[in-house]
């Protein structure tokens, strides 16, 4: 077993933009993978619908959002361990991605995002020749 | 003036974690009635209830459908499956591993007797909903009120 945060992080201070709800901010969990043509991000979003996600790159910086809702099931909630509401979080990205080409997709509550590399930074092998 | 260095921890968002704990025990403390508590396991599960069914719902992303076991007995259910990693190429770095992978388990016992040949289950968007119906001889029985 891992010793890793299961319960969604609420966010301590609300972002520099302020909303007009009032749920609370989930700082989703993700994985980062680097090879060597890409990054790829990984982030749990579970319950968000795949219209309420919102992927933006700006300035360098790649901001996820999307929101949960809560279930409409009529009953009283008699045992709870999660709560519904937004998530976001964003990554400052250097230069090296190629920003036009990002590619996101979601799926099972789970939105995976693919940026390359720009070619100029992948990693070059040289060859020696001989003479 | 010698100053010995001082690795500074990276910034961790635990604390907040902390805080919630220390909050759901204050909670549980004087008000035994609010249902949210702190467990920090995978998956995190809510319950409801309501006359007919006992609804359970599941933060369970990135799962198949045929990868989730859920098996009910008496009033108690069990959760259990695998989650796996992602598969990295052979140059793959991994910057960030704060998902949960690996298998689980989870038990809960459901506050009223359920029928177990009529769960239904579905999964959408990562939550997984389980529909208990409970059991017959469970559900409260009106009492018709006649006049003399």
């Amino acid at each position: 077993m891992s010793n890793k945060n299961i319960q969604k992080k609420e966010t301590a201070v609300p972002h520099s933009v302020e909303r007009i709800n009032d749920q609370p901010v989930f700082i989703p969990a993700v994985d980062i993978i680097e090879d060597n043509n890409f990054f790829k991000i990984i982030s749990d979003i579970p319950g968000a619908d795949k219209n309420s996600i919102d992927v933006k790159f700006e300035k360098n910086v790649l901001t996820i959002r999307a929101e949960s809702l809560e279930d409409n099931y009529k009953g009283e909630l008699v045992y709870g361990e999660y709560t519904t509401g937004n998530y976001e979080r964003s990554f400052s990205v250097s230069d090296e991605i190629d920003s036009e080409k990002i590619e996101a997709k979601y799926d099972k509550g789970v939105l995976t995002l693919i940026l390359p590399k720009a070619a100029s930074i992948k990693p070059r092998t040289i060859e020696v020749k001989t003479e | 003036m010698f100053l010995p260095t001082i690795t500074l921890p990276k910034p961790s968002l635990n604390i907040l974690d902390d805080i919630h704990q220390l909050r759901n025990e204050m909670n549980r403390l004087f008000d035994g009635k609010l249902p949210f508590v702190y467990r920090n396991e995978f998956p995190p599960i809510n319950m409801k209830v309501d006359e007919d069914n006992v609804i359970v719902t599941v933060e369970i992303s990135g799962l198949n459908e045929q990868e989730i076991k859920a098996s009910v007995k008496a009033n108690i259910l069990n959760i259990s499956g695998k989650r796996v990693e992602e598969t990295i190429g052979e140059n793959g770095v991994i910057h960030r591993n704060e998902r949960f992978t690996g298998e689980f388990s989870r038990t809960i016992e459901l506050p009223a007797k359920v029928n177990a040949d009529a769960v239904t289950a579905a999964y959408k968007n990562g939550i997984l909903t389980l529909t208990l119906p409970r059991a017959e001889e469970e559900k409260a029985k009106k009492i018709e009120i006649k006049t003399a």
